[in-house]
């Protein structure tokens, strides 16, 4: 019945047949602005509608602006708003972090604009909140969740799964997969200190894991309110444990505070920091300063990482928006990738095709080439280990100093 | 809470209480155009038709709130902890194989309950400003409670609150059907609402309402007649409380998610502009407030920097329609021409007010 | 006791009291509930780091970015606060709120998203020995300088001219008409001296804490627990109820790192149970 293909998937309500409920709204005037106009003939579309849940506002607006830079680079700057012919169209609302309102946008998007493509949200609280939404339109759209990052949202594990959903990491790649480098490289005991929520207590548990694994002994670990302002209160817990590396999960403000409080306090000169990605990425640099120099992370993405598909990115992206990229900017810029070659290889927006393209897809990414895991539906790629060093400017910048090659979580 | 400068209508609360005859049959008409309107709005548009329940759900959070808060004069600040409370206890419910809309709802009333009455009861003692604040801190207390998964971590190391992930997946309620089609949900929804508004309304209007509002005009000299206020009061909030909390288990399974987020200072913040722009007091007003914000919202964040317009508008809105909505439509109905000359002069009084002398 | 934790817990205490020390006076004697004290308190930041990047010289931002919030303070007291003089101080939420929200957009489109932070002055980085431990020079500075404005906060309020008018506008606003003042400019002056107040600690604690545009909101809700829990109005209860609240985060912290936010709201309930009007207020 064609009524499904642009309402709710299960409904048993009567209505009227798909063009009958279009006339109805043209005539009233109102199609245009309730964005309808998608619903009639699927394939036959002439633009992709693509729909960014992503927050623009609170404290996850850098990383929601920055994916959406990263995807309208690739597709507005460098391919000209097209694709396979096709105009390409945004809508996009503001969630602000909360997983209510990232439903609500979903299911508007999916129900009322008949978007083509979801992309985003930034936090793993809304991604998991989406899931079983999202899960009942299989058919219809396909789900480009470019940031989250838990592991459970990976498809063929855990409670949470749909077949529609592409990741673009995952806490254990960043995290467990890391512990064996730390035991090897920084040291035999650790410390470990995170933000108190889900991600923070994820990738937490997942590094205690693989550097437990290797052989590294963790002899405490504390948990700090998310948000917090001011660490030095909990930085003398961490030196009493006297371990060789701190290992950390911060992000944002919340890193640039933790990093220069704990340099402020001397902890630099009795302990190795390393920690994810976030604790010392592009967008945390600059306001950590020197205090970040000396100190580890693993990512999947580093600005001063050498390949020529990066160079070019960077000027691209900075020639746009006059600013580095960072790697959310990178994350929906290889989501827009996906994209673009799904939609070339099928001639189409048909939502199973789409997914069966993207399973097993190879892409060149400005983060390295890498696989998009045919059961897992998230990237295989290498992860950077990098430390902080300082330019010649006295800037602190991302040095990678050794990587694990195609890391693939073993479930 | 000083009495000089609270907008009300004296005159009609005491002849005929909060609503009068005409103001009932407003809201009946009210009642009455969401059952055509529901269908209809389902028709052009299934999402639109979606956020009616929201509009429903937030429409008796406001009267609720505006029972105790404009009617009664306890400005509170934690109604949050109500609606995320009667939210959690209905997803837990919901999640661990308890369907029935009948067996749910009233036990997340009693959940309600029992926390309107522990907060009510400490807060009470407190006035204006205080009283605010200390509702404000059980809300919060209740946030970081469910944000760090509290109740876990003292009883058990398995999740119960999720954290910050949340329930999600909440199902709808079964009532002999069950209630995923949104039709259904939509229409058990406005049943429950009318029948929340209905009790707050004879609360108001009751002899028990009367004395609330003889506190709200003057909470010393009804303590002299020998009222027990502190009793009122801690009613007062505690019905106001079960019906927050009601808002609460009729949103949570609509959304699909019960997250900690409900419990926020800016929900309870949001909630006292609706019922200050809407007219406090006047119970109809908060709830086409919140009707007018569920959209409002929902359009204005597909634009950068939607906020600024929000917030535009919140300053736009407190210095020129003082008392509020209900008293602006009062006025523009029971006297269309002079409309323009209200505008008029309202600004000109602004003017005059920012000169110095 | 820990020499370091109660450094520490005097140091939160006393950037907590900058904070407060502005919501105070323009609650005291103004009855503005004002929400956006935070916003401006961001705004000084903000502004202070731009300051930097031009001037380079942290004690001259100190000065100077204060007096620009102050004028910004000046214009939104007048164009939005005083219309509402005398109407019931709940519309003073509403109106604080939409304010705040218009700054936090505005610092957005004008500053980005991104997170900073004002470099520590050359002269205050570094540790010193302070009996049995290392403490950081900047925060010494911070405990310093604050202890140097609530000093000068209560020599304004008590010595002269000015404090006397500001005190009686707040008990008796007639009472400053019959002494031939504008009761108006008053408040003007009143709500200008917190703001610049907010700014100040903006800028102190930019060094700190990073600077985003949300710092404004983070910090409100516990700003007016402060203020609450000293009692509303009252100087010297926002000072023991900063060095109540400063001390115990900074042993919580310590002791259950995941108690130390809740332990604020908890003591703000606990407070409100035993005294209903704050510790000192009336």
């Amino acid at each position: 019945m064609p009524t499904d293909e642009c309402s709710r998937p299960s409904t048993t309500v009567s209505a009227p047949n798909t063009t009958s409920r279009r006339a109805f709204v043209s005539a009233a005037g109102a199609g245009a602005t309730l964005g309808l106009a998608g619903c009639l003939g699927g394939d036959e579309d002439d633009t992709i509608k693509v729909g960014f849940v992503f927050a623009t506002s609170g404290p996850y607006s850098l990383l929601g602006e920055s994916h959406i830079n990263g995807f309208q680079l690739r597709i507005d700057e460098e391919l000209g708003g097209e694709l396979d012919g096709r105009e390409v169209e945004y809508v996009q609302r503001d969630t602000g972090g909360d997983p209510e309102t990232g439903v609500t946008i979903a299911e508007e998007f999916i129900q009322s604009e008949d978007v083509d493509f979801l992309v985003g949200p930034v936090s793993g609280a809304v991604a998991f909140a989406m899931e079983p939404i999202v899960g009942q339109y299989e058919d219809e759209v396909v789900w480009l969740s470019t940031n989250s990052a838990n592991n459970d949202l990976s498809y063929a594990r855990g409670e949470y799964q749909t077949r529609n959903m592409f990741l673009g990491y995952q806490a254990w790649q960043l995290a467990a997969a890391t512990g064996e480098w730390v035991y090897d490289n920084l040291g035999e005991t650790a410390a470990l200190s995170y933000a108190d929520y889900a991600a923070g207590i994820e990738y937490t548990e997942d590094f205690q894991d693989g550097y437990e694994e290797a052989g590294g002994e963790v002899l405490g670990d504390v948990a700090m309110p998310l948000g917090e302002d001011d660490y030095s209160p909990y930085l003398s817990t961490i030196e009493d444990t006297d371990a060789e590396v701190v290992w950390s999960f911060f992000a944002g403000a919340d890193a640039v505070n933790y990093i220069r409080d704990f340099h402020e306090f001397g902890l630099d000169e009795e302990m190795t920091q390393a920690g994810a990605a976030f604790l010392l990425s592009a967008d945390t640099l600059e306001a950590q300063g020197e205090a970040a120099e000396g100190k580890y992370s693993s990512s999947i993405y580093t600005l001063d990482y050498e390949s020529e598909t990066n160079d070019e990115f960077k000027s691209s992206y900075e020639s746009a928006y006059d600013t580095d990229p960072n790697i959310y900017a990178v994350l929906s810029y290889d989501g827009a990738q996906m994209m673009e070659t799904a939609v070339e290889e099928t001639g189409g927006v048909n939502p199973p095709e789409l997914i069966e393209a993207m399973e097993g897809m190879e892409l060149d990414s400005p983060r390295g080439p890498f696989e998009m895991d045919p059961d897992l539906h998230v990237p295989v790629h290498d992860v950077h280990m990098r430390e902080v060093q300082m330019d010649d400017d006295g800037e602190p910048y991302n040095e990678v100093v050794d990587t694990i090659e195609s890391v693939r979580p073993p479930w | 809470m000083s009495e000089k400068s609270i907008p009300t209508d004296r005159a009609a609360t005491k002849s005929d209480g909060v609503l009068g005859k005409r103001g009932k049959y407003g809201l009946l008409t009210l009642g009455i155009l969401a059952v055509i309107i529901g269908p209809i709005v389902d028709v052009i548009d299934p999402f639109w038709f979606r956020l009616l329940v929201n509009v429903l759900v937030f429409a008796l959070f406001a009267a609720s709130l505006d029972l105790v808060f404009g009617y009664t004069g306890l400005p509170s600040f934690g109604h949050a902890a109500m609606f995320g409370a009667g939210g959690y206890a209905a997803a837990l419910l919901l999640l661990n194989g308890f369907a029935s809309a009948l067996v749910v709802l009233p036990i997340a009333i009693l959940v309600t309950i029992f926390i309107s009455v522990i907060i009510g009861w400490i807060s009470a003692r407190t006035k204006d400003l205080y009283f605010s604040f200390i509702t404000l801190a059980f809300a919060q207390i209740l946030f970081i409670a469910a944000f760090i998964d509290l109740p876990a971590r003292i009883l058990s190391p398995d999740r119960i609150t999720r954290g910050d992930d949340g329930l999600v997946g909440v199902p709808a309620y079964d009532l002999g059907v069950t209630l995923t089609d949104p039709m259904y949900y939509y229409f058990f929804t406005l049943v429950v609402v009318a029948a929340g508004v209905y009790t707050i309304i004879a609360v108001a209007n009751s002899p028990f309402g009367r004395v609330l509002r003889g506190i709200h005009e003057n909470e010393e000299r009804m303590r002299a007649i020998g009222y027990n206020v502190t009793n009122y009061k801690v009613l007062a909030f505690t019905i106001s409380g079960a019906l927050t909390g009601l808002a609460g288990a009729l949103y949570v399974p609509h959304s699909s998610v019960a997250h900690p987020n409900l419990f926020h200072w800016l929900v309870s913040g949001e909630l006292v502009i609706i019922v200050l722009v809407g007219g406090m007091g006047s119970i109809w007003g908060p709830m086409v407030a919140a009707g007018l914000f569920v959209y409002l919202e929902h359009v204005l964040s597909a634009f950068a920097n939607w906020l600024l317009i929000l917030g535009l508008i919140y300053v736009v809105f407190v210095i020129f329609v003082p008392d509020g909505l209900s008293e602006l439509l009062k006025r523009a109905v029971r006297n269309p021409r002079d409309v323009p000359n209200n505008a008029k002069r309202s600004i000109k009084s602004y003017i005059n007010s920012v000169r110095y002398r | 006791m820990s020499v370091q934790a109660t450094l520490l817990g005097l140091q939160i205490a006393m950037a907590y009291f900058l904070i407060v020390a502005g919501l105070v006076i323009i609650y005291g004697m103004m009855d503005v509930i004002n929400v956006a004290h935070g916003s401006l308190y961001m705004l000084g930041a903000y502004i202070g780091l731009t300051l930097y990047d031009v001037v380079g010289n942290f004690f001259v931002i100190l000065v100077v970015a204060p007096l620009l919030v102050g004028i910004i303070a000046a214009g939104l007291e007048t164009l939005t606060i005083r219309p509402l003089y005398g109407r019931h101080p709940l519309y003073h939420i509403l109106l604080t709120l939409g304010l705040a929200l218009i700054i936090e957009e505005v610092v957005k489109i004008v500053w980005g998203v991104d997170t900073h932070r004002i470099p520590t002055p050359e002269v205050l980085s570094g540790q010193i020995v302070v009996g049995s431990v290392n403490f950081p020079r900047y925060r010494l500075f911070v405990i310093g300088i604050s202890l140097l404005v609530a000093v000068a906060m209560y020599l304004v309020f008590t010595r002269t001219k000015f404090g006397i008018i500001m005190r009686a506008s707040s008990s008796d606003a007639e009472m400053v008409d019959a002494l031939g003042m504008d009761v108006s400019k008053v408040y003007t002056a009143v709500f200008v001296a917190g703001s610049m107040l907010a700014a100040f600690a903006g800028v102190l604690m930019g060094v700190t804490n990073a600077v985003t545009p949300t710092m404004g909101i983070d910090i409100i809700i516990i700003a007016f627990a402060i203020l609450v829990i000293g009692g509303a109005g009252s100087l010297l209860g926002v000072v023991i109820s900063s060095l109540i609240v400063g001390m115990l985060v900074a042993y919580v912290s310590l002791f259950a790192p995941a108690m130390s936010e809740l332990i604020i709201y908890l003591l703000m309930a606990a407070v409100l149970i035993v005294k209903p009007s704050g510790l000192l207020g009336e």
